[in-house]
């Protein structure tokens, strides 16, 4: 018995990662959730691929390992068969991992397409607020309701922190700024994560299929007060979002005499008083 | 063993040791009290003490005008063990919030809020202020009032344990009837969101010295002086409203490294401006004990007195100046805090035109242009002919702010926390005050608080003020060219 605590030993991790990825979901180490957007589908559908390439790769090189160790400990008397140098061999295992690693390349190509390149965004993305990072916070820029927005501010646009509010059910995209550093734009549940790249303004799209709210959190460490920029993405209804819009140009032209109308999601003018 | 395994042993134990958590935080006394000398100095530390406690004990003074979250029941059954009671006789006769901010849902996390069980229940007497000690909790303690602390309550059951000073539970003199109270948890609340949120820049004593402070160009506020300058409060009141620091906190000061914490729930940013409040409050008291006792006794008065008299002369003279004198001026700076912080948040002391924005239009803007680059209000004189921020006074010598005819020692316009303030580039389109119409009128109206940006609001009309408004927000959007 002691003669197995060798293939045993290498045994035993294969098998701890392969319970611990099987019971992963159920103990909830996985996703955040299921993908809430379309293209979060796709991402993970490719995830999943890769997963079932690893794992298959990973499992069929343990359960070698462990049969020529199982076997080796008895067979004390055969000499060993060494495949150094074998040039089969050497085409064979450089051959076989290019070709999964091309097949991956090629086969992700579209989703990679759609996501990063601005011609393959799919039809009807609408720009609808320009997001800039900056330490340590997300302040966002809206056009005024029923206006297109610019690349450049303008004397109408809106203006709002930490909160970015979108229309569910259709993409839309945002421009990617920083103020400062490199930030990254990060909403795991929809599975989008883009880097904020100093001196360029990156387009970013998705899309929301349920209306709800979702973390958002810089996924790039900028500086001490990194764990400091949570936002939240807000998908509402159409109307919803146009509401929105609607009680934040209100708020930001309040002249102190036409008051607002009250509205939650807003800071009130006298939030104290008012959100008792 | 080899050296790889020591490594990763050695790896392990550091990572498992980790940080040196065991310095508890604690309040430092500001530089004028320790320019004080050494008798003196102990005496404002344990009045400090007295009236505010330390952060990890903190102390109710009832007469401050904070918050501090109260709750009241009476006294049920007591027991079943020692130390716990039950509050009220029936499932909705529990504890029940008495103060704005507590709230039923706060009362599991009462832990460590003061317990105060008046045996004297009718014709409650107002303590004395000034007498006030720890054991001086709830605005209306009677002195027989029993002070503890809570351990726990369980809103389900109502049962209330409570331990006394030392951590131990305590022995209850109380019998079924009488009123009980529990003071001081939003005050906790407020301080241990403060010390995760807040203090690593704004530091624990609300002196804008935290760790993180040294990376910023701007420097984070320094409550001590009661002075925040983005306000909403006329320029006659010193003070900021509970509105102006709950938006502030709310919304973060753009173009500063303040951020905002849109996220935190109302409740929790509701609790960290009142402990701000109460910090502002300390270190007020502490300047105004400074200022009543570094006169006479700074470490440099004190030696040039030497020349006269003797140590226990002087000693002997401050113990007798403390004796007749402190309880009354102590008693009158309270008043005085609560007056000025009651002040800030009267409907009346916030800063509202009667008239409504004036429409944007070209002649508006053209007005407030002119006032702008006039001598009227003389607003180009710091902030440039075009807006930038870049007038002459920013290179001139000028008058310290609040003094006046005491010029600074060098060029540059100087804020009361001793910093050289830039006026606002307002090309930029960045207002940290907000972006609003309000907003910027009231920073025109009652000016930018502890800077060198004026009230304008008894030299200017209403309809100055929002042509000038017009203008400002307009800058961003014209080239000077546009103007003309």
């Amino acid at each position: 018995m002691v003669n197995k605590f060798w293939p045993l030993f290498f045994m035993f991790w294969p098998i701890l990662a392969i319970v611990s990825f099987v019971i992963a979901p159920s103990m909830d180490w996985w996703f955040p959730g299921p993908a809430m957007s379309k293209f979060g589908e796709q991402i993970d559908n490719l995830f999943y691929l890769i997963l079932v390439i690893v794992a298959v790769t990973f499992v069929g090189t343990h359960v070698a390992l462990g049969y020529v160790l199982w076997r080796g400990v008895d067979n004390r008397d055969t000499k060993a068969w060494f495949s150094h140098g074998s040039h089969n061999l050497e085409v064979l295992w450089s051959i076989a991992p290019a070709g999964i690693l091309m097949f991956i390349s090629l086969y992700q190509l579209d989703v990679w397409m759609q996501f990063r390149v601005k011609s393959h965004f799919p039809e009807g993305t609408t720009p609808i607020a320009e997001v800039t990072a900056r330490q340590f916070e997300w302040r966002i820029r809206y056009a005024a309701p029923g206006k297109k927005l610019m690349t450049t501010p303008q004397p109408d646009d809106l203006y709002t922190v930490n909160d970015l509010h979108v229309p569910f059910g259709r993409p839309v995209s945002i421009r990617l700024r920083t103020m400062d550093v490199q930030h990254s734009f990060f909403v795991p549940e929809l599975r989008v994560k883009q880097d904020a790249v100093p001196g360029t303004v990156i387009p970013v799209w998705f899309d929301t299929m349920r209306p709800g709210e979702y973390d958002l959190t810089c996924a790039e460490l900028c500086g001490w007060g990194h764990y400091k920029m949570r936002g939240r993405v807000v998908a509402e209804k159409e109307s919803g979002f146009q509401q929105y819009l609607l009680t934040l140009q209100a708020e930001q032209n309040f002249d102190g005499v036409t008051r607002p109308e009250h509205s939650g999601a807003q800071i009130a003018e006298y939030g104290i008083e008012d959100s008792q | 063993m080899n050296r790889s395994t020591c490594l990763i042993l050695l790896g392990a134990a550091l990572s498992l040791s980790g940080c040196d958590s065991s310095r508890a935080p604690s309040f430092q006394l500001s530089e004028q009290s320790q320019e004080l000398s050494g008798f003196a100095q102990e005496k404002v530390q344990g009045e400090l003490e007295a009236g505010f406690g330390t952060p990890s004990e903190l102390v109710v003074w009832p007469q401050l005008e904070v918050d501090f979250g109260q709750y009241t029941g009476t006294v049920g059954k007591i027991g079943p063990r020692p130390g716990t009671l039950k509050v009220g006789a029936s499932d909705s006769d529990g504890l029940s919030p008495a103060s704005t901010l507590a709230s039923i849902s706060r009362l599991g996390e009462l832990r460590g809020a003061a317990i105060v069980v008046s045996t004297a229940q009718p014709g409650v007497t107002p303590l004395e202020s000034g007498e006030s000690t720890a054991s001086d909790v709830g605005p209306d303690a009677t002195e027989k009032a029993d002070v503890y602390r809570v351990a726990s309550y369980d809103v389900e059951s109502r049962l209330l344990s409570v331990v006394n000073a030392a951590g131990t539970p305590a022995q209850l003199s109380m019998a079924e009837g009488d009123t009980v109270k529990i003071v001081g948890g939003v005050l906790q609340d407020g301080r241990n969101l403060y010390l995760r949120h807040c203090m690593h820049c704004h530091g624990v004593s609300g002196d804008g010295e935290g760790p993180t402070a040294q990376y910023f160009r701007v420097r984070p506020r320094d409550y001590r002086q009661g002075v925040i300058k983005f306000t909403s409060t006329k320029a006659t009141v010193p003070r900021p409203s509970r509105d102006d620091l709950f938006r502030i906190v709310k919304l973060g000061v753009p173009g500063t490294y303040m951020p905002s914490f849109m996220l935190l729930p109302d409740d929790e940013v509701k609790a960290i401006v009142e402990y701000v409040r109460w910090l502002a409050m300390r270190g007020e008291m502490e300047r105004k004990l400074n200022a009543w006792l570094s006169l006479d006794y700074s470490q440099a008065a004190v030696q040039d007195t030497l020349e006269n008299s003797s140590v226990a002369e002087i000693r002997a003279g401050f113990d007798e100046v403390w004796a007749d004198e402190s309880s009354g001026n102590i008693e009158r700076y309270g008043e005085e805090l609560q007056m000025d912080w009651q002040e800030a948040d009267k409907p009346e002391s916030v800063v509202n035109p009667i008239l409504p924005r004036t429409p944007v239009s070209s002649e508006s803007i053209k007005r407030g242009r002119d006032i702008f680059v006039g001598t009227k209000a003389k607003c180009a004189s710091c902030h440039g002919e075009t807006g930038r921020g870049n007038g002459p006074s920013t290179e001139g010598i000028n008058d310290l702010p609040g003094q006046p005819g005491v010029k600074a020692d060098k060029a540059g316009l100087f804020d009361i926390w001793g910093n050289i303030v830039k006026p606002r580039d307002l090309t930029t389109g960045v207002f940290r005050g907000g972006r609003r119409p309000i907003d910027i009128y009231r920073r025109v109206h009652s000016g930018i608080k502890g800077t060198p940006m004026q009230a304008f609001g008894t030299t200017l009309n209403e309809e100055e003020i929002w042509d000038v408004v017009n203008y400002v927000l307009s800058v961003p959007f014209n080239d000077s060219s546009n103007v003309h």
